[in-house]
């Protein structure tokens, strides 16, 4: 037990300080620093609402707050996996030297991105109260994240995997990450369109997008079955995600 | 006590048509058989070492050198044979690895010795020790792009010998150092050995094993040719045969 414990720890403490190294590394030269990250969200928010606002939100409450929470979770999951794919052959040269635990290179990735979700998140809550909107559904707003994080975790060490393996995965995976952004209703609600609501049943992001703008927005309990299905998604990518990096783990250095 | 213990160690390659595939090409041709041979790196290679060794690794390039010393860090798995190994094992095999030439010098300190196993506190404790001992003390706030090749291999063996290593693995050691660094570093891997670290290097630079080593290797296709404490001897060998 003390010996997980202990690994564990210095895994914790290998993401802090790669993340930390990866925060400098990307913000290096630049006069804006954070606030590149909240670019993105922030032009992506005005955009969308701006051409969506009257018609697919038109029947949307709290349209501005649906939106740009969508915008920032599907943001942080796109980000995280996009990101810790290449990681292990981008780090071919300390892979190579040091045996190490790589899993703290897809945590440090997990981090950062942490990192500029909670000034997204500081976004959102101004923008509640700039919209006289209650904010006591926040309060619930880490633990939905603690489960999203272990979500997108797993799907991180398996794409990682695989890129190791497969060489074109990027180009796969940033086509259906686009597909994925269409398919999920972020500026938009499934409302009575059956095909698509079998369809997102099968979508963890749906699932997650759903629990945060129930708790968070609409200060309700999010239904059993959405939260079981969530619950389901997390264990399966976490589990399959780690079971698939550890068996071929020690492989990486040789096949990249 | 043993420090090392390794039994009948063989390590092989796959070759393959195409370092990596594409994930389409896989699916294509599943379960046809892309590689096309198995490439033996090591083989049946057996051999101890005891605290305070200082041993050299020789042989011509390809002979498997760098494998042993990667297999021997747990960076690569063997396919058949055991290692044992007691104690902390730091390897410097790359001679910028970790080190990130956009990060300052302190912080690459902080990644590269957090990455070779070092905490926090003791990354603090040492910073000091790590920079003096480079002879970098100026250079603190400096990122790494800024500094000459010598300066990284000064800045990488400084990180490395304040790991605590129990037992060090170096490869193709000072290329790049000045003479008088060359010199210190040197008398530090002396002292280390002293202390009963054990010290396991490769290099073709063979005045450098004449001038440390107290036990040689000789390596030839993955297997081992020589292993001797009579340097000379096995050198003159070496050297006749090149």
């Amino acid at each position: 037990m003390q010996e997980r414990y202990d690994k564990v720890k210095k895994l914790f403490n290998l993401g802090f300080v790669l993340a930390r190294a990866g925060y400098k590394l990307k913000t290096e030269g630049s006069y804006l620093g954070i606030f590149w990250y909240l670019l993105d969200p922030i032009f992506t928010f005005l955009l969308l609402w701006g051409i969506f606002a009257d018609r697919l939100g038109r029947g949307i409450d709290d349209y501005p707050l649906y939106l740009f929470l969508g915008i920032i979770a599907f943001s942080f999951f796109s980000r995280v996996t996009i990101e810790s794919m290449k990681l292990i052959v981008d780090n071919r040269w300390i892979v190579r030297s040091i045996k190490f635990p790589y899993e703290s290179l897809v945590l440090a990735s997990i981090l950062k991105n942490l990192f500029s979700l909670f000034f997204e998140t500081v976004l959102l809550i101004i923008l509640a109260l700039l919209l006289r909107q209650s904010v006591a559904g926040f309060i619930f707003f880490p633990v939905i994240l603690f489960f999203f994080c272990f979500f997108t975790y797993g799907v991180s060490l398996f794409l990682a995997t695989l890129y190791v393996y497969f060489c074109d995965l990027d180009n796969i995976w940033a086509y259906f990450s686009r597909l994925l952004w269409f398919a999920t209703p972020i500026f938009y609600q499934i409302g009575g369109q059956n095909k698509l609501l079998i369809l997102n049943s099968f979508n963890p992001l749906y699932l997650f997008i759903s629990i945060f703008r129930e708790i968070v927005i609409y200060s309700r309990m999010p239904s059993a079955s959405l939260t079981m299905a969530a619950l389901a998604f997390t264990i399966l990518s976490f589990t399959a995600g780690t079971a698939a990096f550890t068996k071929l783990k020690c492989r990486f250095p040789e096949k990249i | 006590m043993t420090r090392l213990t390794i039994e009948n160690l063989s390590k092989e390659f796959r070759t393959e048509r195409r370092a990596k595939k594409s994930l389409m090409r896989f699916i294509i041709n599943f379960g046809r058989n892309n590689s096309i041979a198995n490439c033996k790196v090591l083989e049946q290679l057996s051999l101890t070492a005891e605290p305070g060794e200082f041993i050299a690794i020789i042989g011509k390039n390809g002979s498997g050198k760098s494998t042993l010393l990667r297999t021997l860090a747990g960076i690569y798995r063997q396919d058949e044979g055991t290692i044992c190994v007691s104690g902390k094992v730091v390897p410097l095999i790359e001679l910028e690895v970790g080190l990130q030439g956009k990060l300052t010098m302190a912080d690459n300190i902080v990644l590269c010795a957090t990455l070779l196993g070092l905490n926090r506190q003791e990354i603090i404790a040492k910073m000091d020790n790590i920079v003096h001992f480079a002879e970098l003390e100026q250079y603190a706030e400096t990122k790494i792009h800024k500094f000459s090749e010598g300066m990284k291999e000064r800045l990488s063996f400084s990180i490395a010998i304040h790991c605590n290593p129990e037992i060090l693995l170096l490869d193709e050691l000072f290329n790049v150092a000045d003479f008088d660094f060359r010199m210190k570093a040197s008398r530090e891997l002396q002292a280390m050995a002293g202390r009963g670290v054990t010290i396991i290097f490769v290099s073709h630079n063979l005045d450098l094993v004449r001038q440390h080593a107290d036990r040689i290797i000789w390596l030839e296709k993955g297997k081992i040719k020589r292993d001797s404490d009579e340097i000379e001897r096995i050198i003159n060998e070496y050297s006749g045969k090149l």
